[in-house]
């Protein structure tokens, strides 16, 4: 489907998915790869906000955060649906319960990530 | 203008000034939209039993004015005026429980607001010193140096830095402090220099006499133990040291300090308190409430509530900080 090296970042504990898993890198770590990667996926974490200010724009995945508030125009933001935003968006987002119904399905993000000029 | 919240904290004076006080609002030439009364006595009553307030009750009731009775709860007037300042109206006319209005007060104080002010505040009268105009300048470089400017006959309208009793304030847009003690010594001048610091316009104006009529029973501050005073005291000065510069507390996540990096550089002279000094260089949280006791009024989710906010998230650090 993404014929090109793909790296997985994450802290140690999380599930291996590609063979290139990178744990715990810090955060000049990060902006180094960063910088050699063509594009990046990823959720609404402290990871787009970095893309960000390397300018480096990608596809984030939006369940119940508001991507008007929380996220930035130059990436590709995919919300499923704004009836899955939680009601009062400044909460702790420990207090909003996971639900994988809120995002949108792989085969419907993969296009998306493939119009990245891959 | 919009609405304006009368609120009045009170302690030991239910039947000395408190009556003579709700009665000078009730008087008013511009009522105010709501009277709360916050009861902060250890041995509340239910006022609602004594003639005295079922005919002050009855004549606000017969005077269209909207008025509540609440038990306050006993951690100092701060806390009492925190609640009012955050009840959802536009102004919030704080009167001492001790000051008595003449009745043009709220009238002229409101006259003075525009878009740009923060709060107004007029002449303190206090028996039975002899009313003079005083020299003083308002600025909070000279606090402890010069007789507070509403004690003193306010003859002509001024721009001060800091106000000291029975004012009229833009409520919802600066926190009041609520690490201060329960003497809350300092609250009023500490409150209004942050709308100061926050780019909000204060004015003492003349024709809008209050009479202190001062007792030495009762008060919200009875408490007598220094160390609080002086706990007080070392908050009050820590925030004044930063007179010319801005306190940047980042009290936050990762992600909100990489989107701050993109507002900090727009900052004059900021002292920054951080999470995350591989990200924002700065002290520690831990020293920010060391300092400044209350941090909770840099908590920029909780601003970002507070304001309903709908825009971006740096936009909403700007907001707070530009």
């Amino acid at each position: 489907m993404i014929d090109e090296p793909i790296v997985q970042i994450g802290v140690t504990g999380e599930r291996r998915l590609v063979d290139d898993f990178r744990c715990d890198l810090s955060i000049a770590e990060l902006r180094s790869l960063i910088q050699e990667c063509r594009t990046w996926v990823g959720v609404d974490s402290f990871f787009q906000h970095l893309c960000w200010t390397e300018n480096k724009p990608g596809v984030v995945l939006w369940s119940v955060s508001d991507p008007l508030i929380f996220g930035h125009p130059e990436n590709t933001n995919l919300l499923k649906d704004r009836c899955f935003l939680a009601p009062n968006q400044f909460l702790w987002w420990e207090a909003t319960e996971f639900n994988i119904d809120s995002f949108l399905l792989p085969v419907e993000i993969i296009p998306h990530i493939q119009a990245k000029n891959l | 203008m919009n609405k304006v919240l009368c609120s009045i904290a009170t302690r030991g004076r239910y039947f000395t000034t408190l009556p003579l006080v709700i009665q000078a609002v009730m008087n008013q030439t511009r009522l105010p939209d709501k009277l709360m009364i916050f009861d902060d006595n250890d041995e509340p009553k239910d006022l609602r039993e004594e003639p005295l307030y079922q005919n002050l009750f009855y004549v606000l009731k017969c005077k269209g004015i909207d008025w509540e009775f609440v038990f306050a709860p006993k951690k100092g007037q701060h806390h009492i005026h925190q609640m009012a300042n955050t009840m959802g109206y536009e102004f919030v006319w704080r009167v001492d429980d001790d000051a008595v209005p003449e009745p043009n007060v709220l009238e002229t104080l409101c006259r003075h607001v525009t878009h740009d002010v923060g709060a107004v505040g007029g002449t303190i009268m206090n028996p039975p010193l002899v009313p003079e105009i005083l020299n003083s300048t308002g600025l909070i470089a000279n606090i402890e140096r010069e007789p507070n400017i509403q004690w003193g006959l306010i003859k002509e309208k001024k721009q001060v830095e800091h106000l000291y009793q029975s004012f009229l304030y833009r409520a919802g847009v600066h926190d009041y402090n609520l690490a201060l003690s329960r003497v809350a010594h300092r609250e009023e001048s500490l409150f209004t220099y942050g709308l100061h610091q926050k780019g909000w316009k204060l004015f003492v104006v003349p024709n809008a006499i209050s009479w202190h009529l001062k007792d030495a029973h009762g008060g919200i501050r009875v408490e007598k133990d220094p160390s609080l005073y002086f706990h007080d005291e070392q908050i009050f000065k820590n925030h004044v040291a930063m007179a010319n510069g801005k306190i940047v507390v980042l009290n936050c996540g990762l992600g909100d300090h990489i989107v701050f990096s993109k507002v900090l550089p727009k900052i004059k002279n900021a002292r920054v308190f951080t999470c995350y000094p591989d990200v924002i260089q700065g002290e520690s949280i831990a020293t920010a409430m060391s300092l400044y006791g209350d941090i909770e009024q840099w908590n920029i989710y909780k601003k970002m509530d507070q304001w309903k906010w709908t825009g971006s998230l740096q936009e909403a650090f700007e907001r707070m900080y530009l």
